[in-house]
């Protein structure tokens, strides 16, 4: 896709956006189909490999976003950043309801767990290596991790990913650089 | 200087990091063969494009709470602005006199538990009459004589009936014997001046001796006596305060 087609695309996605604010439910439709995949694929990566279930975190998500969208003031970047910046806090009240109740029946979990892998990573060729990657980047501090996974997983850019986690970007780009060169020690020290 | 910071910055050990933050443009990630399976994971499509229906409800139901929001606080606005500006424009003569009358009773009427309140306590506080205002503003947007009386220096604020019982409550009710005493006189007070107002008020208006003339206002039958304020008798008849023996010959 040439940048003229994507200069294009986020030209109808912010129109799509205002038309949403206003109220538009098609419109509303069309974001969330836009956002909802990747979103899924970010809590479920950035989450304890779907535990919580990365579905429920992003539902939670969305009716969080349903219930802020007529006073949300942006273009579409900032929208995006806005959605992530809801599943990161949904995500960390998630965790914390579940460790304060765990579930009774592991089987069933795990079972989730296996299932929503299977619907995620379908397109993947090698799902072993993206077990090991996802592994060895929760293996970094969190806030190292969680700027990969926006920036990789998410796909935002700098100042999306800023603003999601309520940094500076300069901040996010030293995170980044930080988590590269630890990732490169790990993996050179696995290999080796 | 920018030589000496360019070999500082080369002398200190985290250089190397410095310049790698800064020549890094965020395309490192994209071309990264390390992250090629994450990649793949993250641009793979989705399984369903159904947006749930609970979903759409709660979209739906925020645009109905917006909705009410709005109209709440519209019409918390233009009650607040009604309260605030028609008072505001009545004092101020803007509004048309029958109007501006209509709305001082109402203030007046608002306004009178707690000038009685505020008396019986005896605290010694004259609430600004939005009625005598409206009455001299109705005065100075009339033509000839009632407009050239009302202004001249005369006439004061205690010339107004009401003002005058009022004067007198404040006066005798207080720090006697008894505060009931207080609260019967400024009631017995406010009754006659209302009576006073509703009797004599559009002869006083109308006619330049009833505001004008002073003997109206300091005669002791009237007004200034015991007699004629604390007493149901003397307030209420017409010999004391509403002929026009009384009020309003000279």
């Amino acid at each position: 896709m040439s940048d003229r087609e994507v200069q294009i695309d986020l030209d109808g996605l912010d129109a799509t956006l205002e038309l949403a604010i206003k109220g538009d439910q098609s419109c509303f439709g069309d974001l969330w189909r836009a956002l909802n995949p990747r979103l899924e694929r970010f809590l479920y990566a950035q989450g304890a490999m779907g535990d919580p279930p990365a579905s429920d975190v992003a539902s939670e998500t969305w009716l969080q976003v349903a219930k802020g969208l007529p006073g949300f003031k942006g273009n579409y970047a900032d929208f995006r950043a806005w959605v992530y910046q809801i599943a990161r806090n949904r995500m960390v009240d998630a965790v914390r309801a579940r460790a304060r109740r765990p579930i009774a029946s592991m089987e069933i979990s795990e079972l989730e767990q296996r299932a929503s892998l299977e619907d995620l990573a379908a397109g993947v060729a090698d799902r072993s290596q993206l077990q090991s990657i996802i592994e060895n980047i929760k293996k970094l501090p969190a806030a190292q991790s969680e700027v990969l996974m926006l920036r990789i997983v998410a796909d935002l850019s700098v100042e999306e990913t800023a603003k999601a986690m309520k940094k500076t970007p300069n901040a996010v780009r030293v995170l980044v650089h930080r988590a590269l060169s630890s990732l490169r020690e790990e993996i050179g020290d696995d290999q080796t | 200087m920018r030589r000496f910071f360019s070999l500082l910055r080369n002398a200190m050990p985290f250089s190397n990091a410095y310049q790698d933050v800064n020549t890094l443009a965020g395309d490192d990630l994209t071309t990264e063969p390390m992250f090629s399976q994450l990649r793949q994971f993250a641009d793979a499509p989705p399984e369903s494009g159904a947006i749930p229906i609970a979903l759409l409800m709660e979209f739906n139901a925020a645009k109905r709470r917006v909705k009410g929001r709005k109209k709440y606080r519209f019409g918390a606005g233009a009650l607040f602005a009604t309260i605030v500006l028609v008072p505001s424009l009545a004092y101020a003569g803007v509004l048309p006199t029958p109007i501006g009358r209509v709305v001082a009773n109402i203030v007046d009427a608002v306004s009178a538990p707690i000038q009685s309140i505020l008396n019986a306590v005896s605290i010694p506080v004259e609430l600004p009459s939005l009625s005598s205002k409206v009455e001299s503003n109705a005065a100075a947007d009339g033509a000839g004589p009632v407009a050239e009386l009302s202004s001249e220096p005369t006439v004061s604020p205690a010339a107004s009936p009401t003002e005058q019982s009022g004067g007198v409550a404040s006066q005798e009710g207080p720090k006697g014997e008894n505060g009931g005493a207080g609260i019967e006189l400024a009631k017995s007070s406010d009754g006659a001046s209302d009576d006073i107002r509703k009797e004599a008020g559009t002869k006083a208006t109308s006619t330049p001796e009833a505001t004008s003339t002073p003997e109206a206002t300091s005669t002791p039958e009237a007004t200034s006596t015991p007699e004629a304020t604390s007493t149901p008798e003397a307030t209420s008849t017409p010999e004391a305060t509403s002929t026009p023996e009384a009020t309003s010959t000279p």
